[in-house]
């Protein structure tokens, strides 16, 4: 399934957010977003959904133009993990994962045996089997960040949309989460996900895409792309890209490492 | 939860043992947490025809409601029938009826608006039905008007919030506007009920529509109970089909859309189902407020927030509720208080001890 972005302009009735933007996503493709808060990541993904009326331009699934599909339909296709946020009534995790299950459950069914099954496989995956009988509203911010990729992941879909999914995890929750995307990627699902982290995008993306002022800065492979120019030129801020050899197996990974952040000696900070 | 998965994992913790354990592991199960509800239900059924003025002793009751099964007479007097059938009978049923549709609507709501807070009547539902009665009451109409009215009125005016809610809506909040909607359109209507009660005549109908207000199921007739319980059905069936993905409304309008679910149509579904639950009660019992707001509260405690449970915990819990409440307000003084008072007296302390040890009802 390939996800096809054309010339597409969003916001909200009254406030333009972005315009003109165009990418495809193939299947075992990672697309990162990257770009400075504010610049519309967020809406550019509700509008792909459809959960926004788009204000120009259109998406395509398989060539169907998201507008002319049925809610059902488009959650067959494409999986959404949200920014974790609270919750309002205590479902446990493996309740909140079934509803993942919804598109493939009839109107008036409840979940089957089979949807559970693809449920507890998908919490498996993700690692939060432990907690499967907790309410949601009760574990903390990274394990709801992990239910809600589990609760995607149960929609089954050959596309997925991630809205900053590494943004509330540990250091080795984040790794997994990447790991994770690899992973989905290797499978030929295709991922947009949008961070903050160019790292991610240098561990995990085979296309980056820059979205500032709601528009398409740079495009292309993460080595081409992320560079100390396009860093300083995006977030005003100095940055030195190198690459590195991992000890383990000699794999070439770039880095980025901020400048800007002066290291004060401890005697100086007395004063 | 598959059993092969269930046998894989560690082997589950058995919180304590003995009997205190085998309680504890039953009510965590599927059915366990159903048997308190269901007891105390049974339990104020049985009560309610026994206690009041004349009191029928258990023994009484059940030779009265075998002689009225299987058609044998009995040799008790036949005020004992009369007692039974004509005069708690309806009584008991129009409790009940009223309380399950009341909780039962108000747990859909609280899910739908994401909101513990709200209660059946948050869309103007009873603000409406109170308007069409003291109309009624004030036209001096004969009762079943009063009934008729107010159901229609109920119904009228969440009809006219949704309307402005759809008017307005642009690409704020649904449930948001919505519920500012209901605000408004309550507060209007209070005041049309105000100016009646103002206009009307202050020896007869002002009382009379005073105590429309105040709530009770003391003068309900049996033939008025096979007309509420068409639409309360009516209601009840969307609920029981759609029971698991009401869940989902209460994930919010954009995430359950991209989860699958046409929400403005699940919306318009569940509002109008609740609706005429809640105007359908309220016609016959007038305003009783509370029942709405705390019982899906104390079944989400017993059974958690999965509407598949829900549901029938919110039922069979409404229903013991008000029969509770309405027993007491019948039997505790010699004059009758009004349901609605009585159960805003019992309920504001429950709710706030609720409030106090139940926080997981929501958090």
């Amino acid at each position: 399934m390939k996800l096809e972005v054309r010339d597409l302009s969003f916001g909200y009735p009254g406030k333009a957010v972005g315009r003109g933007v165009s990418f495809d996503l193939n299947p075992g493709e990672v697309v990162a977003l990257l770009g400075p808060n504010g610049g519309g990541k967020t809406t550019l993904f509700k509008t792909i959904l459809g959960l926004l009326k788009s204000q120009g331009g259109d998406a395509f699934l398989d060539g169907n133009s998201i507008r002319s599909m049925k809610r059902r339909e488009i959650a067959r296709g494409i999986g959404f993990v949200p920014q974790a946020y609270a919750g309002y009534f205590p479902f446990t995790v493996m309740d909140t994962v079934l509803m993942g299950r919804t598109a493939h459950i009839g109107m008036f069914a409840s979940p089957s045996r089979s949807d559970r099954v693809v449920a507890e496989e998908m919490i498996e995956f993700m690692g939060i089997w432990d907690i499967r009988e907790q309410p949601y509203t009760h574990i903390s911010g990274g394990q709801r960040q992990l239910a809600l990729i589990a609760r995607a992941l149960a929609q089954e879909t050959k596309i997925m949309v991630m809205d900053e999914p590494t943004a509330s995890l540990d250091f080795g929750n984040q790794v997994r989460v990447l790991d994770c995307i690899t992973t989905l990627a290797s499978r030929g699902i295709g991922v947009i996900l949008s961070t903050h982290d160019p790292d991610h995008a240098f561990l995990c993306g085979n296309r980056v895409v820059i979205l500032k002022d709601g528009r398409v800065a740079h495009i292309g492979t993460p080595e081409e792309v992320i560079t100390s120019e396009m860093l300083r030129h995006v977030y005003g801020v100095d940055i030195e890209v190198r690459a590195l050899e991992t000890m383990r197996n000699g794999r070439q990974i770039h880095v980025c490492i901020p400048l800007e952040v002066e290291q004060h000696s401890v005697g100086s900070r007395t004063h | 939860m598959s059993d092969a998965r269930q046998s894989a994992a560690p082997a589950p913790v058995v919180p304590s043992a003995g009997i205190v354990g085998v309680i504890t592991a039953l009510s965590e199960r599927r059915y366990g947490a159903f048997v308190l509800p269901t007891l105390l239900l049974v339990l104020m059924f049985l009560l309610s025809f026994a206690i009041g003025r004349y009191p029928v002793s258990p023994g009484e009751l059940i030779e009265v409601f075998i002689a009225q099964l299987t058609g044998i007479a009995h040799d008790l007097p036949p005020v004992v029938d009369t007692v039974v059938f004509q005069i708690r009978m309806p009584r008991v049923v129009a409790a009940m009826l009223v309380g399950a549709a009341l909780a039962a609507s108000g747990a859909t709501y609280q899910g739908l608006f994401r909101n513990p807070l709200v209660s059946p009547d948050i869309l103007g539902v009873s603000s409406g039905a109170g308007l069409g009665a003291a109309l009624a009451i004030f036209l001096s109409l004969p009762v079943i008007f009063i009934q008729g009215l107010s159901f229609i009125f109920g119904l009228a005016a969440v009809f006219l919030v949704y309307g402005m809610a759809q008017l307005v809506r642009g690409q704020s909040d649904p449930t948001l506007v919505l519920v500012l909607s209901g605000v408004v359109t309550s507060t209007l209507l209070m005041a049309g009920i105000s100016l009646i009660k103002y206009i009307a005549d202050p020896y007869d109908q002002l009382p009379a529509i005073e105590y429309w207000l105040l709530g009770s199921v003391a003068s309900v007739k049996l033939t008025d109970l096979g007309t509420v319980l068409i639409p309360i059905t009516l209601g009840l069936v969307p609920l029981v089909l759609l029971r698991w993905r009401i869940n989902l409304m209460s994930l919010g309008d954009e995430e359950a859309r991209a989860l699958g679910i046409n929400t403005s149509r699940l919306r318009i579904l569940l509002i109008a189902a609740g609706t005429a639950m809640t105007a359908a009660a309220v016609s016959i019992s007038g305003v009783i407020g509370f029942v709405g707001l705390i019982v899906p509260h104390m079944a989400r405690l017993m059974v958690g927030p999965n509407f598949s449970r829900l549901l029938p915990a919110t039922l069979l819990l409404g229903a013991g509720y008000v029969l509770a409440v309405d027993n007491v307000a019948r039997t505790l003084a010699q004059v009758e208080i009004p349901l609605g008072v009585l159960n805003a007296f019992i309920g504001a302390p429950v709710f706030l001890w609720l409030l106090t040890r139940g926080r997981r009802a929501w958090q």
